[in-house]
C-alpha cells in the first residue's frame, strides 16, 4: 500500500482528532467569531488618538480639516450635498477648542464635541459652519451660582479676543435688563430671539429664570456666532447643583446671507441680500417706536458691527 | 398584548362636527387619541377597528403620519402653514429607522438572541411616543384656540369612558400610562406649542428657522425626557438598554449592521456612533468599523444626552435649510405608507388611507 508509507503509525487516533477538532472550531467560530472580531475592534479603537485640542476656523476646506484630526474624527458624507465632520471627546476626557477668526483666537474647555459642515453647493467656501457642545464643570453638578460666574466668564473672554456683540438687524437696539425683558416676553413675534447683552451680568434670581435656548450673538470678521444655554429643568433649585449644556455656534457671511432669504432665493443671496438689510431696518425702526412707547431705552449709540 | 384587540370607534369620528356644536375638552381629548390608535388599526366590514399586530408595519404608519403632519397633507393641516411642525419631519425618519431596525430584528436570528426586549421595548416607546405627541399636534390642528383652552386638561383618565376603554387595551398600557403621567402636559410640550404658534405667522426666513430649531429642541426634550427616558432609561426591566448602550451587541451589528441602538432613542432614536441619514429608504451598507459607537456614550448624563439630540438636530436643521427639497421629497415618500399592511392580511378589513 503506497498510502501507508506517508502515514505515521498512529494515524487513526490523530485522524480521529482532527475530524473532531475541525468542526468544534467551525463552530466555535460561528457562535463567537463575532465578539472576537469585535475585541480586535475595540482594540483598535483604544489605540485611537484623541487630540487634546482642536482648532476651528470658519472657511477652512472640510479635506483639510478632517486630515488634521484624522484619527479620531467622523465624516458623514452620506447625505447628498452635505458632509459633516464630528469630533467627539470620549466621556471622560473633554477636548479644547480653538476658535480662531483671522488674527483673532480664544479656546473653551470642557468640549464635549465639535462639528463643522460644507455645503457641496458652495465647494469654494470650505466648512461654513461649526457647532461646539460644551458642559460646565463640575459636569452636570455645578452650582448655579457657579454656573452663572463661568458663564459670563466665558463670554469676557469671546468679547476680550475681539468679538462684539450682534443684535439681529431687524430688532431692536437694547441693552442690559431691558434686553433680557424683551427678550423674555411675547411683545412681538420672535422676540425670544433677542440676543442679549453679555455685559449685563443678571442676578441669581434672574439667572434662573432665563428660558432654555436664550442666545448672546457676536460678530467678528465675516463670522457670526451664537452662544446658547441650556439646562436641566429637573435641577432647577437654585440652593442645589444643576447640570448645564452649552453650545458654540459659527457661522460664515455667506451661509448666514443665504439663511436669510427664504429656500427658492439661496442662491441668489448676493443680489437678494441688500434688499433684506433694508427690510430689516425699517422693522427695527418700527419695533423701537413701539417700545419706547413701553417704556424701553433704546440703545442709539450702537451700530451693527456687520454694517 | 395587541392580539386579537378589537377597537370600537366613537360613533362620530367627525371631529369637525363636535366643533361647531361645542365639545368639552376631554371629549376632544378623546377624539385626537381616538385619532392615534385608529391610524395604527384597520377598519373591519362592521365598523370596528382593529390594532394591527406588527410592530415595523405600525412604526412605517406612525411615519407616515409625522410625515403628514409635517406636509400638512393630515386630517385638518393646513398647508400654507408647512413647516410650523418641525419636529414631526425628523420624527418621520427616526421612526422609519425604528421600522427598519425592527424589520430586520424581526428576521435575523438576534431574534433568538436577544429574545423579545429589543423588539418590545422599541414597540413601546415608539407606539406610547405617537400615542403622546401625534394627539397634540392633531388637536393644535382642529382649532389652536380650544388647543389653549383645553392643553392643560389632557389626561387619559378622564377621557370619555368608550376610548377610556380602548386605551386600557392598548399593548403596555398597565406599565407605561402611570410612567409618561397619563399624558397630561408638560413644560416642554406648552413652549414647543407656543412656537408653533409664533412660527405659523412668520415669512420663511432665518427667524422663522431659530424658532423651528428651538421648537424642535423643547420637543425633543420633551419626547425623551418625559416619554422615553420614563418607559426606558428609568426601567429596570431595560436593564438591556444599557447593555446595547454598552456596544454590547456585536451579534447584532454583525448580522444586521443597522441601528439597533437606535433606540437608545436618547435623541429620536437614532443611534450614537452611526451616520445619520435622512432617506426614507433603510440603511443596509452601514460600514461595519463605523457602527462601533464610543463606549464612553453615557445617555445617562444630561450634557451628553443634550450633546447627542443637538448633533441629531444640528445636521438635520442643516438638511432641512439647505436641501429642503430633498428632504420634503424624502417625507412625501414616507407620507405614503399610512396604509402599510399588517402581518395577515384579512378580506374584510381596510388599512387607513
Amino acid at each position: 500500500m503506497k498510502l501507508k508509507k506517508f502515514l505515521p503509525t498512529n494515524w487513526l487516533p490523530a485522524a480521529l482528532a482532527v475530524w473532531l477538532l475541525v468542526p468544534l472550531a467551525i463552530g466555535f467560530w460561528l457562535l463567537f467569531g463575532n465578539y472576537i472580531k469585535a475585541e480586535l475592534f475595540n482594540l483598535f479603537e483604544k489605540k485611537t488618538i484623541m487630540y487634546s485640542n482642536v482648532v476651528v476656523e470658519i472657511g477652512e476646506p472640510g479635506k483639510d480639516f478632517s486630515q488634521k484630526y484624522q484619527e479620531m474624527i467622523k465624516v458623514n458624507d452620506r447625505n447628498p450635498g452635505s458632509h459633516f465632520y464630528t469630533v467627539k471627546w470620549p466621556d471622560s476626557t473633554q477636548g479644547n477648542v480653538t476658535v480662531k477668526n483671522g488674527p483673532s483666537i480664544f479656546e473653551v474647555d470642557t468640549v464635549l464635541s465639535v462639528m463643522g459642515d460644507s455645503d457641496d453647493t458652495y465647494p469654494a467656501e470650505g466648512i461654513s459652519g461649526f457647532s461646539i457642545s460644551m458642559g460646565l464643570p463640575p459636569r452636570n453638578n455645578v452650582l448655579h451660582d457657579d454656573a452663572r460666574l463661568k458663564f459670563y466668564t466665558l463670554l469676557q473672554r469671546i468679547q476680550k479676543a475681539g468679538w462684539q456683540r450682534w443684535i439681529d438687524p431687524s430688532m431692536p437696539r437694547l441693552d442690559g435688563a431691558d434686553a433680557l425683558r424683551y427678550q423674555m416676553s411675547e411683545i412681538e413675534n420672535g422676540s425670544g430671539l433677542m440676543s442679549l447683552d453679555p455685559s449685563y451680568v443678571p442676578s441669581l434670581d434672574i439667572w434662573m429664570k432665563i428660558e432654555d435656548m436664550t442666545g448672546w450673538r457676536f460678530y467678528l470678521n465675516g463670522v457670526y456666532m451664537k452662544v446658547q444655554l441650556m439646562r436641566d429643568g429637573e435641577k432647577m433649585d437654585p440652593n442645589l447643583p444643576g447640570a448645564y449644556f452649552l453650545s458654540l455656534e459659527l457661522e460664515s457671511n455667506d451661509s448666514f446671507q443665504r439663511s436669510a432669504l427664504a429656500f427658492q432665493d439661496r442662491k441668489l443671496w448676493k443680489e437678494l441680500y441688500p434688499a433684506v438689510r433694508k427690510k430689516q431696518a425699517e422693522e427695527r425702526t418700527n419695533s423701537e417706536e413701539k417700545l419706547r412707547s413701553l417704556g424701553f431705552k433704546i440703545d442709539t449709540e450702537y451700530h451693527n458691527p456687520d454694517e | 398584548m395587541a392580539d386579537g384587540t378589537t377597537i370600537e370607534a366613537m360613533t362620530n369620528d367627525k371631529p369637525d362636527s363636535c366643533v361647531d356644536v361645542h365639545c368639552d375638552c376631554p371629549a376632544l381629548w378623546s377624539m385626537a387619541q381616538q385619532f392615534c390608535y385608529t391610524r395604527l388599526s384597520n377598519k373591519k366590514n362592521n365598523g370596528t377597528y382593529r390594532l394591527i399586530n406588527l410592530y415595523p408595519a405600525r412604526s412605517r404608519r406612525i411615519a407616515a403620519t409625522y410625515a403628514r403632519m409635517y406636509l400638512e397633507t393630515e386630517e385638518h393641516g393646513a398647508p400654507e402653514k408647512k413647516g410650523r411642525y418641525y419636529w414631526m419631519a425628523l420624527g418621520a425618519f427616526a421612526s422609519k429607522t425604528v421600522g427598519c431596525t425592527l424589520e430586520t430584528v424581526q428576521l435575523s436570528y438576534t431574534r433568538m438572541v436577544m429574545g423579545s426586549t429589543v423588539r418590545e421595548g422599541l414597540g413601546q416607546g415608539n407606539f406610547w411616543l405617537f400615542m403622546d405627541i401625534a394627539a397634540w399636534h392633531w388637536f393644535y390642528s382642529v382649532s389652536p384656540t380650544s388647543f389653549d383652552q383645553c392643553a392643560g386638561e389632557r389626561n387619559t383618565d378622564t377621557y370619555v369612558q368608550k376610548v377610556k376603554d380602548q386605551v386600557k387595551k392598548m399593548p403596555w398600557e398597565a406599565k407605561s400610562l402611570p410612567k409618561i403621567d397619563h399624558l397630561k402636559i408638560k413644560k416642554d410640550v406648552s413652549k414647543a406649542f407656543s412656537l408653533v404658534k409664533q412660527i405659523e405667522v412668520m415669512p420663511d426666513d432665518y427667524k422663522r428657522q431659530d424658532l423651528q430649531l428651538q421648537h424642535l429642541m423643547a420637543m425633543a426634550r420633551h419626547e425623551q425626557g418625559n416619554i422615553l427616558q420614563k418607559l426606558i432609561y428609568d426601567d429596570p426591566d431595560f436593564a438591556w438598554w444599557i447593555k446595547v448602550q454598552r456596544a454590547d451587541d456585536s451579534e447584532l451589528r454583525q448580522t444586521s449592521g443597522l441601528p439597533t441602538r437606535a433606540f437608545a432613542l436618547a435623541a429620536s432614536i437614532f443611534s450614537p456612533g452611526l451616520e445619520i441619514v435622512f432617506t426614507s429608504q433603510c440603511e443596509t451598507n452601514n460600514p461595519e468599523s463605523k457602527n462601533i459607537a464610543p463606549k464612553e456614550t453615557k445617555l445617562e448624563n444630561y450634557d451628553s444626552r443634550m450633546q447627542w439630540i443637538k448633533s441629531v438636530a444640528d445636521q438635520f436643521h442643516k438638511r432641512m435649510t439647505q436641501f429642503k427639497d430633498q428632504m420634503e421629497g424624502e417625507l412625501a415618500t414616507m407620507a405614503g405608507w399610512v396604509g402599510t399592511h399588517d402581518g395577515v392580511i384579512y378580506p374584510d378589513e381596510q388599512p387607513p388611507q
